[in-house]
Formats: C-alpha cells, sequence, structure tokens
C-alpha cells in the first residue's frame, strides 16, 4: 500500500495535491456544516419577505387571526403570496409590514407566556 | 440570490420545481435541492400540494438526465476516434470507460442524490463512455426518488426552521460534493497504481 502510494506522489504529483485540496475542502465544509447545524427556536429568526403568512403562522406557532389582524387582510385571502408581494398590494414597505408581524407576535407569545405564569 | 429564488417557490411552485429540476440534472447552476427544501416547507403550510410537487420536481430530474445522457452519448463516437488517433492514452481511456458502462451503476445512483452535486457531469460521462439506456435508468430512476423524497421530504418536517435548514442543507451538499471528488480521483488514482503495477510485473 505504501509502495502504491509512493508511486502515486512520484508520478502524479499534480492529481494528488488536487486529491488532498479535495480533502481539505471536505473537511472544512464539515466543520462549517457542524456550526450550522439548526439549534435556535424559531421563534427567536427574523422573519423574511419571501416567507408567505402560512409559513409565518407554521413557524412561529401563532393563530392565523393574530397573523391577520398584523397583516390587515384575512391570510386565506392571501395564501401563496410572499410578504414582499402582500407589502407591495397594501403600497407599504416591507420592513414596515415585517415589523409589524414580529411585534404582534412577540405580543402573542409575551401573552401565552404571562397566562401559562399566572 | 437563493432568497430571490425562494421568494418564486409560493408564487410558481411546480412549474418553478420542474422546470429547476430539469436544468439543474445537466448541470445549470440552479440550486434545485434548496427549492425542493423551501417547497416542502411551503407544503407543510399549506401554500403548495405535495402530490404536484414530488410529481413535478421528479419528472424534471427524470428528463433532466435523459437529455444530459443523449448529449454524452452523442460524443462516444467522438471519443472512440479520439482513442483511435491516440493509441498512447487509448488503453487506459478505453478500459476507464468500458468500467464506467459496465459497472457504473452505483456511481449513477449515487450522484443522484448523494453527491447530487456530480451528478451531471457522471450522467455526461456516462453518455459518452457508451453506458446503455438498460443500465442506467434503474440506478437513475431509484436516485431521483431518493433526492426528491429527501429534500421535499427535509424541508416538510423542518419547515420551523426552514432559513437555517437551507444554509445547512448548503453547506452538508457543499461538503457531499467535495468527498465525492475527492473519492472519484482518489478511486481512479489508486486504479492506476494498480495498473501500472501489473503492466510492470507483466514486462518483468
Amino acid at each position: 500500500m505504501t509502495k502504491k502510494l509512493l508511486l502515486i506522489w512520484r508520478q502524479q504529483p499534480l492529481l494528488s495535491l488536487i486529491f488532498m485540496g479535495f480533502c481539505c475542502l471536505t473537511l472544512a465544509f464539515a466543520i462549517w456544516s457542524w456550526a450550522l447545524t439548526p439549534q435556535t427556536a424559531s421563534l427567536d429568526k427574523p422573519v423574511e419577505r419571501w416567507m408567505t403568512p402560512g409559513l409565518v403562522v407554521h413557524s412561529w406557532r401563532l393563530p392565523p387571526e393574530v397573523l391577520s389582524q398584523a397583516l390587515g387582510v384575512d391570510i386565506g385571502t392571501v395564501r401563496g403570496q410572499t410578504l414582499d408581494q402582500i407589502a407591495r398590494a397594501q403600497s407599504e414597505s416591507v420592513t414596515t409590514l415585517i415589523a409589524r408581524i414580529e411585534a404582534a407576535a412577540h405580543a402573542y407569545h409575551e401573552h401565552q407566556a404571562q397566562g401559562d405564569h399566572d | 440570490m437563493t432568497e430571490t429564488f425562494l421568494a418564486l417557490v409560493p408564487t410558481y411552485g411546480p412549474v418553478l420545481l420542474g422546470v429547476a429540476t430539469y436544468f439543474s440534472c445537466f448541470g445549470a447552476p440552479i440550486p434545485a435541492s434548496i427549492l425542493m427544501l423551501a417547497a416542502g416547507a411551503f407544503v407543510a403550510s399549506g401554500d403548495l400540494v405535495l402530490g404536484e410537487i414530488i410529481l413535478a420536481a421528479f419528472l424534471g430530474a427524470i428528463l433532466g438526465d435523459w437529455t444530459g445522457f443523449a448529449i454524452g452519448r452523442r460524443f462516444t463516437h467522438w471519443l472512440e476516434r479520439a482513442e483511435d488517433r491516440h493509441p498512447k492514452w487509448s488503453s487506459l481511456s478505453h478500459r476507464a470507460r468500458m468500467a464506467l458502462a459496465q459497472k457504473g451503476g452505483w456511481a449513477v445512483f449515487f450522484s443522484r442524490w448523494l453527491f447530487a452535486q456530480l451528478g451531471p457531469a457522471l450522467t455526461y460521462a456516462a453518455g459518452t463512455a457508451g453506458m446503455s439506456w438498460r443500465r442506467f435508468l434503474l440506478p437513475q430512476i431509484a436516485g431521483e426518488v431518493l433526492w426528491v423524497g429527501i429534500y421535499v421530504g427535509l424541508g416538510y418536517a423542518f419547515a420551523r426552521h426552514i432559513s437555517d435548514v437551507s444554509l445547512f442543507a448548503s453547506s452538508v451538499s457543499a461538503a457531499l460534493a467535495a468527498a465525492g471528488c475527492a473519492l472519484m480521483l482518489g478511486g481512479i488514482l489508486w486504479w492506476w497504481a494498480s495498473n501500472q503495477k501489473a503492466d510492470a510485473r507483466r514486462k518483468a
């Protein structure tokens, strides 16, 4: 086995270096993946402009009526639309819309936590 | 860039998935795996229909592979002619081609889902090596079923963490692609060294 490895190294130095490069890349991406392993609950994550009301309700565990109130429309009527599209249809900035959703989500969860505490 | 693609998923759903998997399967730089994860999450949130997403992604992937394989097969004669013109490497090239054409089924299978980023290159290589359609179809279809099923399933299961999962999945697939390249190159070098030793023994 050692003889074979030496033969490869002596006769194909460039390909051997490329092979080692791929091994290093594998290790680097494996470490990066480990660091990125999803751990935090999504309630701490920001709402993104590409999300739909359905996904926000599902991810942030909100009752649909809480989100409907924050959006100013019944979420059943905007199913499949992204927050970006909804904001444009309402002629407001998506950042303002997202801030309103996050405030409503936090208020709802605080209220729930207080209810559990009492 | 990925965000722009993600925003298209709930709007264009199955059509986008079909087109994305089709073009990604013969090498276009489209993040089809991430789109399938996102589609799975939108299925969980009730925005998309599971059956439509699975069918569209699967059909796109199958047709994309077939296109790449058919293109590869058009180059078989070109490679054979090149082998005739360059006898020095024709023996090595011929042996590598035969090995891939006759025993490359597992490589086709694993490059569909586990080392998915190597899929297009392997599809062209299998076609050019002269692999028969019969040998290609079974591992290809089985591999694509797993690719679509795993990514849409993961998106569905981890819909609540979809932002994190997308980033994690990109990083894992990059690690797997690098590992796949290392394995392939390592295998080729090992095979080459074994042949060199066998040739030396024969000459002695």
